[in-house]
């Protein structure tokens, strides 16, 4: 925790947690053991540890981002040294530091708040400090009381600890955690049930537990609910002792150990961390009586369901409940509480998927959505896309078109050195200018590179590209679309080029809702970015063109041109081709799926080819309807077999790193 | 004449064994369930009294009967209208509430059976915890679909969980028969004992 904003944050989830549980508790109060009523604290101690937010998602997230709101409204004014209004509320870990000097109102109270916690911790070291200098001053156990002590000890197989008699004594507690001393008072033979009750507390090192308790108790001390709750989890400590007392006690045994502790409702006992004891105040006793009066033996089975119950509450403790959901709209003016309230949201929403972070950016340009481009862009574009809010135009304002509608292409990703990754987003529409016949597509192509920081962020390499191209069948068109790899290598026979282009893209069909099941068959395309999508087809194609070199009579003498290529995906491997010269036959072409080969054959004086090239076109992989993680790694070379009128001219190795 | 209890008991059984059927088949007309789940538990808290009779920690379970039935019928109107309870915090507070009251409700017919001698006493026992381990995970792909990895985990689990239930319903209704032939063998052998004290 650097700064009182992001302290807010930790204190909050924490407590919703401290409430979700209470409620649990007083529901399953009178049905599950004292086992589970304090076992279950232990998720509110891990959520305590955890930093608020780690995973990028909170117990309400509705809360924190209203949090956030707050923040980046008051910081704009106070200019706070801790905290950057537009940076989303991070915390870093549950424990309080200073970085640099105050100067906001909020930089002092962040100072208070630690100085708070350093007054908890110094009055907690010396009460205990207090605490075992009065037992350094006790006198060693009496004979009775030594007696008494051996007795509860072999009884119920218990260790004995260091015992000694303080005069005064209000009643008997176990103090410290390496060396624990049981105190007793000086003046009153004490009774077996007190004993087993210090001596099970000292079992089962309650006395450590209490040390916890007590640094997250300082951590939160100016949360007054925080505070009723950690007097509970003390109580339900106490009560957890009174059941394991209780268990190792027979009929009339019981009734008197109630006696003893209504004997205790006063406020008088020793109150230090790495102490436990008996009485833990009049207002407590009340409850474990009750506790007592439902004093059951639990069957073993019931453990099962205790821990069942804790695994399932306890991941929405480590990893937060729901992320923040992004606004769909556009807002109305960048004055409103809504939008102050979306941007927000925006900047606690990460991105976390690549294929997510694209989706999302790309629909932020599409509709001019900020929250969209504010959760997929990196932390040092968030002051500006807040100032800058009248400047974001959609996509179709920008270029004075429309696009299709949500539909968009993700080309040529590729892993770069560092895990970024670099795409080109392809957004298109009908060309206003083509025939009724002959409809052209424009292609309005945006360079990117996506990195994580806090989760995937995008950033524009560049200015749009527009392309005016050929009907759109498919994105696979290198003459059109830029490649991700093109590389030219000059053979014996001929010029031979290799260009590679992949596509990615995530479901954004949605189907359409009818009256009548059968009928839905329609889609829609979704407008809402799904930060957290997987990408859901991949599609990888090669390209091979060739144009054959020779004189004019040398050329004249070939009949057909063909070419058989296959990906290789180490430089260095041995091609396999699936097909070989009984296959190739005048305009014939083939593709084997799953070895990725493919051939075509063409006649050199065929007039649509214009007599020279030849072009092949061959798809290593193609993947739909699958959740796909991480792209594809490309092939590292193509193996090219050139063949004039089926005779084997020669075999050319295009490495990708030749280019 | 065998005694009132023991006669609802029975017949609680068997509301019990519907109740699991109403809560896990689902049969929709449009948006509209017509086996609803808040059927089942209105069908499952009928029984409580009379288990309680035998069992009193059953009693305990009616308040988290009642908070179900509601959030079920709840759940059922929204869905009616098209919606859903999309509510994390509600929707992971019943599911809680839910593990315990079936785990506790399937313990206490299993003792109550194994008190009578029933065979089935070890079945219910076995299916209740399989019931609590494969609801904890339904619960934990339910909230966080992620950590199934892939859908064909969250289906297995379903399949696996919805065999299961039917088992438990079949089993039921079994324990209903074992209990009722029982109270059969019992009256017949209280019959002769009459009639031999009457010769």
């Amino acid at each position: 925790m650097t700064s009182i904003w992001s302290f807010f944050a930790q204190t909050l989830e924490v407590s919703l947690l401290a409430a979700m549980l209470l409620l649990l508790k007083h529901v399953l109060r009178d049905k599950l053991s004292p086992r589970w009523q304090y076992g279950i604290w232990n998720v509110l101690a891990l959520r305590a540890l955890l930093p608020a937010g780690l995973f990028g998602r909170f117990l309400l997230p509705q809360v924190s981002v209203l949090l956030e709101t707050a923040k980046s409204a008051a910081e704009n004014l106070l200019f706070s040294n801790y905290t950057n209004p537009y940076a989303p509320l991070h915390t870093a870990a549950p424990l309080p530091w200073v970085n640099g000097t105050p100067k906001s109102v909020t930089d002092w109270l962040f100072l208070v708040y630690i100085a708070g916690v350093l007054a908890c911790l110094l009055r907690y070291a010396l009460g205990y400090i207090r605490l075992r200098r009065i037992l350094r001053r006790g006198t060693p156990a009496t004979a009775g009381q030594q007696a008494v002590i051996t007795q509860v000890c072999e009884r119920y197989s218990l260790k004995n600890c260091r015992v000694v008699a303080i005069g005064g004594l209000p009643s008997a507690f176990v103090c410290g955690i390496l060396r624990p001393v049981l105190a007793l008072p000086l003046e009153t033979l004490p009774d077996e049930k007190v004993i087993l009750h210090e001596l099970l507390h000292y079992r089962n090192k309650d006395a450590l537990q209490s040390v916890l308790w007590s640094l997250l108790r300082a951590l939160h001390w100016c949360n007054p609910f925080l505070r009723f709750v950690f007097n509970q989890i003390g109580n339900d400590m106490e009560s957890l002792c009174d059941q394991r007392v209780l268990e190792r006690l027979q009929g009339e045994e019981r009734r008197e150990y109630g006696g003893i502790l209504l004997a205790m409702t006063n406020e008088r006992y020793p109150r230090a961390p790495g102490t436990t004891s008996l009485s833990n105040g009049g207002k407590y006793i009340s409850q474990r009586i009750l506790a007592i009066a439902r004093f059951k033996k639990y069957p073993r089975g019931m453990a099962l369901v205790s821990v069942c119950i804790g695994v399932v509450l306890l991941l929405p403790a480590l990893f937060g409940a729901s992320a923040v959901t992004l606004p769909e709209t556009s807002f109305a003016s960048e004055d409103s509480f809504a939008f102050s309230y979306g941007m927000a949201g925006a900047r606690l929403r990460r991105c976390t998927t690549l294929a997510g972070a694209l989706d999302t950016y790309a629909k932020g340009l599409l509709y001019a959505n900020p929250a969209y481009l504010a959760a997929a862009s990196p932390l040092s574009e968030q002051a500006k896309l807040v100032s800058d809010y009248k400047s974001i135009i959609s996509l179709s304002e920008q270029l004075g078109v429309t696009p299709f509608e949500s539909e968009y292409y993700i080309l040529n990703l590729a892993r770069q050195p560092g895990g970024s990754f670099t795409a080109h987003l392809v957004f298109f529409c009908s060309d206003a200018d083509s025939s009724e016949y002959n409809q052209g597509f424009l292609y309005y192509i945006l360079p990117i590179t996506a990195s994580r920081d806090r989760g995937w962020r995008v950033t524009p390499n560049g200015d749009f590209e527009i392309i005016k191209g050929p009907e759109r069948t498919s994105f696979f068109d290198p003459s059109t679309l830029p490649s991700e790899m093109s590389v030219s290598q000059q053979c014996k026979t001929g010029l031979l080029n290799v260009s590679y282009q992949s596509c990615y893209s995530v479901n954004n069909r949605e189907q359409t809702q009818s009256e009548i099941p059968i009928l839905d068959m329609g889609y829609n395309i979704s407008r809402t970015a799904k930060p957290d999508a997987k990408f859901d087809s991949a599609d990888c194609v090669y390209y091979v063109t060739f144009l054959p070199m020779g004189s004019d009579e040398e050329l004249a003498k070939i009949d057909m041109v063909s070419l058989i290529a296959c990906p290789l995906k180490g430089a260095d491997e041995i091609p396999h081709f699936s097909y070989d010269e009984s296959d190739l036959r005048v305009n014939s072409r083939g593709m084997n799926g799953s070895d990725g080969s493919s051939f075509q054959s063409r006649r050199l004086s065929f007039d649509r080819w214009k007599g020279n090239i030849i072009e092949l076109e061959g798809s290593y992989d193609y993947r739909q309807n699958t959740a796909i993680k991480t792209p594809e790694i490309p092939p590292e070379a193509y193996a090219v077999r050139i063949y004039f009128d089926k005779v084997l001219q020669e075999e050319v190795i295009v490495r990708r790193n030749a280019e | 004449m065998k005694p009132k209890p023991y006669i609802e008991y029975i017949d609680a059984i068997g509301l019990i064994a519907w109740g699991y059927i109403f809560l896990h088949v689902n049969i929709n007309l449009g948006t509209l369930n017509i086996i609803p789940n808040w059927a089942g538990y209105l069908l499952i808290y009928r029984a409580l009294g009379a288990v309680g009779a035998y069992k009193p920690s059953a009693l305990l379970l009616r308040p988290l009967g009642i908070l179900l039935g509601l959030y079920e019928l709840a759940a059922w109107g929204m869905a009616l209208l098209g919606g859903t309870i999309d509510l994390f915090w509600i929707n992971l507070f019943t599911s809680v509430i839910a593990l315990y009251f079936h785990f506790q409700l399937l313990t206490d017919l299993a003792v109550i059976a194994e008190h009578h001698g029933c065979t089935q006493a070890k079945k219910i026992r076995t299916l209740r915890t399989a019931l609590t381990l494969l609801g904890t995970l339904a619960a934990i792909i339910t909230f966080y679909p992620d950590f199934a990895h892939s859908q064909a985990i969250s289906i297995g689990i379903a399949i696996v969980y919805l065999v299961a239930v039917l088992w438990i319903c079949a089993v039921l209704f079994g324990y209903r028969r074992e209990e009722q032939d029982l109270a059969i063998t019992d009256e017949m052998n209280a019959d002769n004992s009459d009639t031999l004290s009457f010769q």
